[in-house]
This record gives structure tokens, C-alpha cells and sequence, in this order.
């Protein structure tokens, strides 16, 4: 018997996704961190990175921006900031971004508040792009 | 009686104004749609985010815990402080009005919620300029305001709310932080909603809710609630901006189309008497040549 793994994504904007999947890997705070069903109750923090959710042959990748994720009574609820399918992602604007918040570090003294938004922001670009970075070995230009 | 030029200007008014509230029904309708897509997409987040909390509370407060009752975990926003001096009051208006009973029954709710506690010190948060005005203007001070949010609402404002908010909360005189909004129901109905924002309380009901398990922490639990607690109250913030948002605009297409259909009525029972005066004034014409007539033969 092949068992599935109900996973809701919920942002403040939207509710991103909503789906029976057979396994999810996430970013989780001290590491990556692998869901399969029947996985144990379980609260962990998000940081920025990647969510790989693998539904028989195929995955989905998605950005999110930190946030949490729960697993209750076998089901997943991931909560975060922003959800972004790799489709969704805009890659130019990620590397603006990027840029932005690398001269923002190297400009800004002092500030220890202004230092971690940039830091922050860098970590959210960064994410954004290893999505896109992901997504592009697994289909090699033809 | 009035003469027929002064009811046909008074037509002419009783127009014009019906095509400004036409015209602010239409818009109201057009920017309500956008406005309810948002709070039908963000009430998932809070609701997911409160069952998170409602689970964590139960297994915070249920004595079987395997933990040691000293390190049973306490958290500030979770400490009830009864008794304490004094309590905070989030009202969340609209900016403008134009939208029915929707500011005057929150504004007077709030009024009602201070009268019942004469002895505490409120402090009054205020989002919207309705509410403001109104307290400035009875001399009440206002602790903070939030005026203009609405037509860009964005999570950044909650973020800002929130972290007010909990400063203010931190203050240990502090007992509570109420909070009045319009809840959006349907376009024709908006549910005035009084609650507790913080402490963060258990919702559901205690027998309903999912049973408590022992979660596995990832950083360690202190850490993790530190980081969760504040996210919860910012998305129940939104949550409320955006109910009131949707509210506030289907408040305003009622009372315009209200605004409107009373217009038609007018202008048609003025027609209907000018029409009478004017004939009227034809027959007592008539009846005066005809008599004019009559006597020159």
C-alpha cells in the first residue's frame, strides 16, 4: 500500500498549494530536512531556500522565504512569508535584488537592524535563484 | 407652492447627486472584488496559523506534560496579567466615510468598551481616520494612529501594527490588548467583532480541538516559539486589516445604492407633483380664456 502525504502551503497573501505528495524536502533551520508519510509530529523553523515536493515522477520546486512547518497527525502545513512556484520566479529581478542587498552590506555600518534586512533580503534572492539554478540542471538546454 | 423653475432645479440636484453615488457604488464594487479575492486568500494563513497555536497551547497548558512544572514553558505573550492598571484598545476604522452605520458602530462600541472600564487606563491604537478624529475630537488621546493604509494594503502595515503593539504589550502594567473591527461576512453584511488580540488564547474549543501530541522542535522550543508568537499575532493583524478593508467597501456599495435608489424615488415624486402644478397652471389657463371668451359675447 503506497501511502501519500497531504500537504497544504499557506502564505498571508494566498493559499499556494494544497495536495496529496509523496514526499517534500525542506529547508529547514539547522539543515535540509526530508518528510515522508508517516513522519512524527513535528514544528521547525524555514530559512530562505528551496522546497523540493516530489509527487511520483514529477517535482515541484517552490521559494519560500522562511517561515514554518508543521506536521500534525501525518498531515504537513507549511507556513511561509512567500511562496513562489520556479515558474513564477522572476530571475532578473532576483539578481537586482541580489545586488541591491550585497552593496547594502558593504555600505551600511553600524546599523545592526538595517545590516540584518539586507542580510535577509540577500538570503531571499539567494533562494530565489538556487530554485532557478535547480530547476535548469534537471532540464538541460537542448 | 413652489413655483415650476424652482422644482425643476431641484430635479436637477436631486441628478447630480444620484450620479455621484452611482458612480462611488460602482467603485466601491470594483475595488470590493479585488479586496474580497484577498481576504478569502489570507484567512487560510490565519486560521492554519491560530489551529498551530491552538495545538501548542494545549500542550503547553496540559498538566501531563513529561516536563518538570519549573520548566514549564512561559512565554510574555502569553502571560495573563489580571488585574493589571491598564488595557489597550485597537480600533480599526475606515478613512472615509460615505459607508453607512460602519464607523459610528465601531466608534460607539469602542466608546461602550471604555465606559466599562472606568477604572483602567485605555490606550487607545487607532487604524483609520474616522476613529481618530472622533477621539481627538472628544479629547481622548490616541496612543498611535494609521491613517491612509487601506488603499495600499500591504503585510508590511501589519508588521508595523504588530510590533507597536508588542512593545506596548510588554509593559508589564498592561493587562490585554482588545481589538474592534468590522468582520466581512458578505457584501451585503459586516459583523462588528470584539476580541482579545494578546494574551494569545486558546480558540477552539478545548473539546474539539485535536488531541496534544509531543512535537519535535527544530532549533530548540524556546527559540522556535520566539520566532513563532510574534508571526501569529502580525498574520491575525492582516487578517483583521483585510476584513476590514472588504467590509468597509461593501458598507460603502450598500449605502450608495441605497443613496441611489433614494435619489430615483425622490426625483420621481418631484416629477410627479411638478407635472401636476404645470397642469394645473395649463387648466386654470384655459378655464381663464375660455371665460375671457365667454364674456366678450
Amino acid at each position: 500500500m503506497t501511502k501519500t502525504l497531504p500537504l497544504v502551503i499557506v502564505t498571508p497573501e494566498k493559499s499556494t498549494l494544497e495536495d496529496h505528495v509523496d514526499s517534500i524536502t525542506l529547508p529547514a533551520f539547522e539543515g535540509q530536512l526530508g518528510i515522508l508519510p508517516g513522519h512524527a509530529p513535528l514544528l521547525a523553523q524555514l530559512q530562505p531556500g528551496p522546497v523540493l515536493i516530489r509527487k511520483g515522477d514529477t517535482v515541484q520546486t517552490l521559494a519560500v522565504s522562511g517561515g514554518f512547518v508543521e506536521v500534525h497527525e501525518g498531515r504537513v502545513a507549511i507556513f511561509a512569508e512567500t511562496a513562489e512556484m520556479a515558474e513564477e520566479i522572476n530571475e532578473q529581478r532576483a539578481r537586482q535584488a541580489l545586488e541591491r542587498a550585497r552593496e547594502e552590506i558593504h555600505q551600511v555600518k553600524g546599523h545592526e537592524e538595517d545590516l540584518s534586512q539586507a542580510r535577509a533580503s540577500m538570503e531571499r534572492a539567494l533562494a530565489r535563484l538556487k530554485v532557478l539554478d535547480g530547476l535548469r540542471r534537471k532540464m538541460p538546454r537542448s | 407652492m413652489p413655483s415650476l423653475r424652482e422644482l425643476r432645479r431641484k430635479v436637477k440636484t436631486i441628478r447630480s447627486t444620484q450620479q455621484i453615488t452611482k458612480a462611488m457604488k460602482m467603485m466601491s464594487a470594483a475595488r470590493l472584488r479585488r479586496a474580497q479575492n484577498r481576504i478569502l486568500g489570507a484567512r487560510p494563513f490565519a486560521l492554519k496559523m491560530q489551529e498551530l497555536v491552538d495545538d501548542l497551547l494545549l500542550q503547553l497548558t496540559t498538566p501531563s506534560d513529561n516536563d518538570s512544572p519549573d520548566s514549564r514553558y512561559q512565554h510574555p505573550l502569553l502571560t495573563m496579567r489580571r488585574g493589571a492598571r491598564s488595557r489597550g484598545l485597537l480600533l480599526v476604522t475606515a478613512d472615509k466615510g460615505l459607508c453607512g452605520s460602519f464607523n459610528t458602530s465601531l466608534i460607539r462600541n469602542a466608546i461602550e468598551f471604555i465606559r466599562e472600564n472606568k477604572d483602567r487606563k485605555i490606550t487607545l491604537f487607532c487604524v483609520g481616520r474616522k476613529g481618530r478624529d472622533f477621539f481627538r475630537r472628544a479629547g481622548y488621546s490616541v496612543k498611535n494612529e494609521y491613517i491612509n493604509i487601506f488603499t495600499k494594503l500591504s503585510f508590511a502595515h501589519a508588521e508595523l501594527l504588530g510590533r507597536d503593539l508588542m512593545d506596548f504589550y510588554g509593559n508589564p502594567d498592561v493587562q490585554d490588548i482588545t481589538v474592534i473591527y468590522n468582520e466581512f461576512k458578505s457584501v451585503m453584511q459586516q459583523r462588528l467583532v470584539r476580541e482579545t488580540l494578546l494574551p494569545l488564547s486558546l480558540h477552539t474549543n478545548p473539546n474539539q480541538a485535536r488531541p496534544a501530541v509531543g512535537f519535535i522542535y527544530e532549533p530548540r522550543r524556546d527559540l522556535l516559539l520566539e520566532a513563532l508568537f510574534p508571526r501569529t499575532v502580525k498574520a491575525q493583524i492582516f487578517r483583521i486589516l483585510l476584513e476590514s478593508a472588504a467590509a468597509e467597501l461593501g458598507a460603502r456599495m450598500t449605502a450608495m445604492e441605497n443613496a441611489t435608489r433614494n435619489a430615483a424615488e425622490m426625483i420621481e415624486s418631484v416629477t410627479l407633483y411638478m407635472n401636476k402644478i404645470r397642469q394645473g397652471t395649463i387648466t386654470k389657463e384655459i378655464s381663464e380664456l375660455i371665460a375671457g371668451a365667454e364674456a366678450l359675447q
